[in-house]
């Protein structure tokens, strides 16, 4: 009540017309005894109100967040934190990766507006892709999550305000994070692929890739970073290529012929790759004690 | 007395697509529209009222409600007092290719695979779907000045069915009885069977929280629970498939039954994480926080009720339990006006208390499944000191440790050399900025980190582990051998470079450059070696005027990965990736507003191999026959235009145009005509060449 008392004097110049409508925001909330003053963020500011005698320009407000402001992030911080700091998704903020490059949080956020871009999951992403510029290029790849199509926000994944995980990641680990939308691949299974229950980005690039599946790199390339391949087929060929159903000038025999088994050249690259036969990949719970076994992940 | 403010709007309209389905593969992924579909609706509303009286507001949102991702969205509060939302959202994923099949029965969990008897190219086409349809529901009450409770229930449908399928080479020590492929049999086949999915996964949370004076604390419960409708996928398999070369032969006797054996889908699964998290100020400058969190996730799916036989006796389910412990704390404060220090640890344990049993049979082998706990400890300092007002620097120490804990002994590992339990990391990073003028500021950072770890541990022969102290001893079995790069030695370097540049008012530069390197030490010359990729963008916006304004983007990037394959061939993966960006927005006049975007990328990705003194005469001569593997090259270029016509207070028009044409020399489903073909004749088809355009007209309504 005293902040709005004090602020009265601010908007004897600072009217509607100064200013953005922000009748929607949470900052325009009428009845609630939480509700900031211009002076509750800005500072009494008494040099901006009275303009000290001699002086050429009107001096800032004591707290200034534009762009190229002089105020620290670290104290355009506090006058957000003082409220913002009470909610449980700020509460490892300090010591954050934002917070340790010296993100103030008006270098994302808009107060002075009814639509704060970072905060609606459809133009998110413009303001995290400004400086995220990897992130960005990965984004327009073919295989990616729907963030392009404003489907998902990086604020689903991410808590950009600091968490317990790596990467900022919502949760307190990546897969923890992944299986919010991807529980089927919790498991944990009778049959286990050790990199699968430790980090899903061993394989995956979550924001985009030109391979499907969003993979790293393309299997059997991806598989081969830490499994022996199988050799018959191993150098890199296509079906279509000469050589392959057909004899190439100087070949001696076609690389896949009618008794080639199934781990052929064309098998391991093309298709699914190693895919085609592991499938299970995530895992398999199939507790079957037959030939052959379902701990290779192939059903 | 003024009543309650309402400001609300409907938008209806319609939109016409041209191309066939071939033509938007890429366009429909996430579009939520029938393939096909030349006509569209659009329609979406927005209400907002607030009566400042009760002090309560309501908001309504609807968007995409004539496609099949429509959002409906209510958040009604009285800020101070309580918040209630509710969400209702539909997502569909359209696999970006069609299938052509003779498969009766795709997306069931039991299929029928017919050998398609015209030939690849001659059964009927499908498409894979996937739709997620969401309601959640979220509380809000502000209990007193102190306190707060918050409690949230996410539930989720997933339908649809997947890209997925079997696949068997015999013969094989693991299939003892399956028949070798000849001129007359099929030995091997490979089948795509489409993942059935209909699914549930419900997300419960609840938390109350209490902030006074210096202390703030929060304590949560989350639940989440998945069940999956479908326990197994069991194919009916003829007994004839199309051999290597696409004859069509009986199987070879073993082959059919090992095709048709049921395939596990994911089993119904469960977690609950109960957490405090917190912080205090000891000082306007010296803050702690902390999070302590306890998970248990359990997997007791009966396997008899998924369709799955053959258990080991004792276990009618997995029994599966992990348990994990976390602990974090960080620190910051400021003990100098000019220096601020940041430091946290973090310890992480996860226990796997899963049941042995005795699951796994290599031919007459037999052995047990293998627990996975996990136990990481990380720790960071960081200090930053402002030299002046124009300089800044920072110097970063941080370390991660983890535990891999014990192999199961009685367990086995497949197709890896070896393993290692412990991996240790260190890294060091220093930044310097400096504001060179109001208008100009940089920074430039280098980071550098170095991993090990514990010694490697051998594949014992199909069971356990053997541990080599010298892996470069005689006989130690190591030389040829693939390590895993999250296992290995490691050495990374990074350098990033960001400048941003203002020279006037109205127009704005910013540079970002980064560049890193990888290499990787391990007992052998195989494997992944190196990995690098660097990047160079430029942003820049212009401000004309309030009317109108400009902004563009350029980023060229390069990554590279050099492999080692023994037997095989030495893989150099090259990618380059060129994005450019441009936007404006603009009011050419009083009535009218107009903007667009153009996004363009061009990524290229070449797959060269050289041979390498191991490498067999097979190798050579099919290295030398087909030149390796084609290069892959994607491109799409996306313009987006609109324009709004104002024709009154309550009244508009928006037209919104889109034109992609895509590119992709992606060989994956086919090369030079020759599709990849499965076993029964199966192909996936994707156009080369892709092209589609949108136009929209949109009539809004807005009320008061």
């Amino acid at each position: 009540a005293q902040d709005a008392e004090a602020s009265k004097v601010c908007v004897k110049c600072h009217d509607s017309e100064d200013l953005p409508d922000m009748s929607r925001s949470a900052h325009a909330a009428v009845g609630d005894p939480r509700t900031p003053g211009c002076v509750t963020c800005h500072g009494p500011s008494l040099a901006h109100v009275t303009k000290p005698p001699g002086a050429k320009e009107q001096p800032k407000p004591d707290i200034v967040f534009g762009r190229n402001t002089a105020t620290p992030p670290d104290q355009r911080n506090g006058a957000c934190l003082g409220c913002h700091q009470k909610d449980a998704r700020r509460m490892l903020w300090g010591g954050s990766p934002h917070e340790s490059a010296d993100l103030a949080c008006s270098t994302c956020h808009r107060v002075h507006a009814n639509q704060d871009k970072v905060l609606a999951r459809v133009t998110e992403q413009e303001v995290c892709l400004g400086c995220h510029k990897e992130q960005r290029t990965q984004l327009a790849r073919p295989s990616h999550h729907p963030l392009p199509e404003g489907k998902m926000g990086c604020s689903d994944c991410h808590n950009p305000h600091g968490s317990a995980g790596p990467k900022l990641a919502r949760r307190d680990s990546i897969n923890d994070t992944c299986y919010t939308c991807h529980a089927e691949k919790r498991g944990p299974f009778v049959h286990s692929h050790q990199p699968v229950s430790e980090d899903c980005s061993t394989c995956h690039n979550p924001h985009g890739s030109t391979v499907a599946a969003m993979l790293k790199s393309r299997p059997p390339m991806l598989c081969q970073e830490c499994h022996t391949p199988h050799v018959a087929g191993g150098v890199g060929a296509v079906g279509g290529q000469r050589g392959v159903f057909t004899l190439a000038p100087g070949q001696l025999a076609p690389a896949v012929t009618a008794t080639t088994n199934g781990k052929n050249v064309v098998n391991l690259w093309q298709g699914r790759s190693c895919l085609n036969c592991h499938t299970q990949v995530h895992g398999s719970n199939n507790p079957s004690t037959a030939n052959p076994s379902p701990g290779f992940l192939t059903r | 007395e003024d009543g309650p403010v309402v400001d609300a709007s409907a938008s209806i309209g319609i939109g016409v697509i041209d191309g066939d389905r071939q033509d938007r593969l890429l366009y429909d992924q996430y579009s939520g529209l029938r393939p096909g579909a030349g006509v569209i609706g659009l329609a979406g509303a927005d209400y907002y009222r607030r009566d400042d009286e009760r002090g309560t507001s309501l908001q309504f949102e609807a968007a995409d409600l004539l496609t099949g991702n429509r959002e409906l969205g209510l958040r009604w509060k009285r800020p101070g007092d309580w918040k209630l939302s509710l969400n209702y959202g539909e997502l569909t994923r359209r696999a970006p290719f069609t299938v052509n099949s003779g498969l009766a029965g795709a997306g069931s969990t039991a299929p029928g695979v017919v050998a398609l008897p015209q030939g690849p190219g001659s059964g009927s086409d499908f498409d894979l779907k996937t739709t997620r349809t969401a309601l959640g529901v979220a509380y809000s009450k502000v209990l007193s000045r102190d306190w707060q409770l918050d409690a949230s229930v996410k539930s989720e449908d997933k339908e649809g069915s997947r890209l997925f399928g079997v696949g068997m080479a015999c013969p094989s020590v693991i299939a003892p009885g399956c028949g070798v492929t000849t001129g007359v049999q099929a030995g091997s086949g490979v089948l795509l069977l489409p993942e059935p999915i209909d699914s549930n996964h419900t997300q419960v949370e609840g938390r109350l929280s209490y902030a006074s004076g210096q202390l703030r604390l929060s304590a949560g419960y989350y639940g989440s629970f998945y069940r999956n409708a479908n326990g197994s996928l069991t194919p009916a398999v003829p007994g004839a498939l199309f051999n290597p070369v696409g004859s069509l032969f009986p199987l070879a006797p073993g082959l059919q039954s090992i095709l048709g054996q049921p395939v596990a889908l994911p089993p119904d699964n469960q977690a609950h994480q109960l957490d405090l998290a917190g912080s205090y100020s000891f000082t306007r400058t010296t803050l702690l926080n902390f999070k302590l969190a306890y998970s248990q996730a359990s997997q007791t799916a009966s396997f008899a009720a998924m369709g799955l036989g053959g258990a080991p006796a004792g276990r009618s389910d997995l029994g599966g339990k992990l348990a994990t412990t976390l602990a974090q704390a960080g620190l910051t404060a400021r003990p100098l006006p000019r220096l601020s220090l940041t430091g946290n640890v973090r310890y992480e344990h996860r226990s796997d208390t899963t049941p042995i049993a005795l699951y796994n049979i290599e031919g007459t082998s037999l052995f047990t499944n293998r627990q996975l706990p996990l136990t990481r400890f990380s720790g960071k300092l960081q200090g930053s000191y402002q030299f002046s007002g124009d300089w800044r620097g920072t110097l970063a120490v941080d370390a991660e440790s983890i535990d891999r804990g014990e192999f199961t002994a009685s367990s086995a590992i497949a197709g890896v050399t070896a393993l290692r339990q412990k991996t240790d990391e260190t890294g060091v990073r220093a930044e310097l900025r400096r504001r060179m003028s109001q208008d100009l500021s940089g920074a430039i950072s280098v980071e550098s980190r170095r991993r090990d770890g514990s010694n490697w541990l051998r594949d014992n022969s199909g069971l356990g582990l053997t541990e080599v102290p010298d892996p470069s001893a005689p006989g130690a079995g190591l030389a040829n051998g693939i390590f895993s790069p999250t296992l290995a030695d490691r050495r990374r370097d990074k350098v990033r470079l960001h400048a941003d540049w203002q020279p006037n008012e109205k127009l704005a530069f910013q540079l970002a450059a980064e560049g890193g390197r990888d290499s990787y030490q391990t007992p052998s010359a195989y494997g992944l070696r190196s990995s690098s990729m660097n990047q160079l963008s430029v942003d820049w916006t212009y401000v004309v005027s309030t009317a109108w304004s400009f902004n563009g983007y350029l980023s060229s990037g390069r990554q590279q990965l050099d492999q080692a394959r023994p037997g095989a061939a030495l893989l150099a993966y090259d990618n380059r990736t060129t994005t450019l960006g441009l936007g404006f927005t603009g009011k050419p006049a009083a009535r009218w507003e107009v903007g667009g975007s153009l996004a363009f990328i061009e990524d290229r990705n070449a797959y060269n191999q050289t041979l390498d003194a191991t490498a067999d005469a097979g190798s050579a001569a099919l290295l030398a026959a087909t030149g390796g593997l084609p290069d892959i090259t994607f491109r799409q270029t996306a313009v987006r235009l609109f324009g709004k016509y104002t024709l009154d207070k309550q009244r508009s028009l928006r037209i919104d145009v889109v034109h992609q044409r895509s590119f992709s020399s992606d060989w994956s489903w086919g090369y030079n005509g020759v599709p990849f073909t499965y076993s029964d004749g199966t192909t996936v088809n994707a156009r080369q060449s892709q092209s589609v355009s949108f136009i929209g007209v949109t009539y809004t309504h807005r009320w008061p």
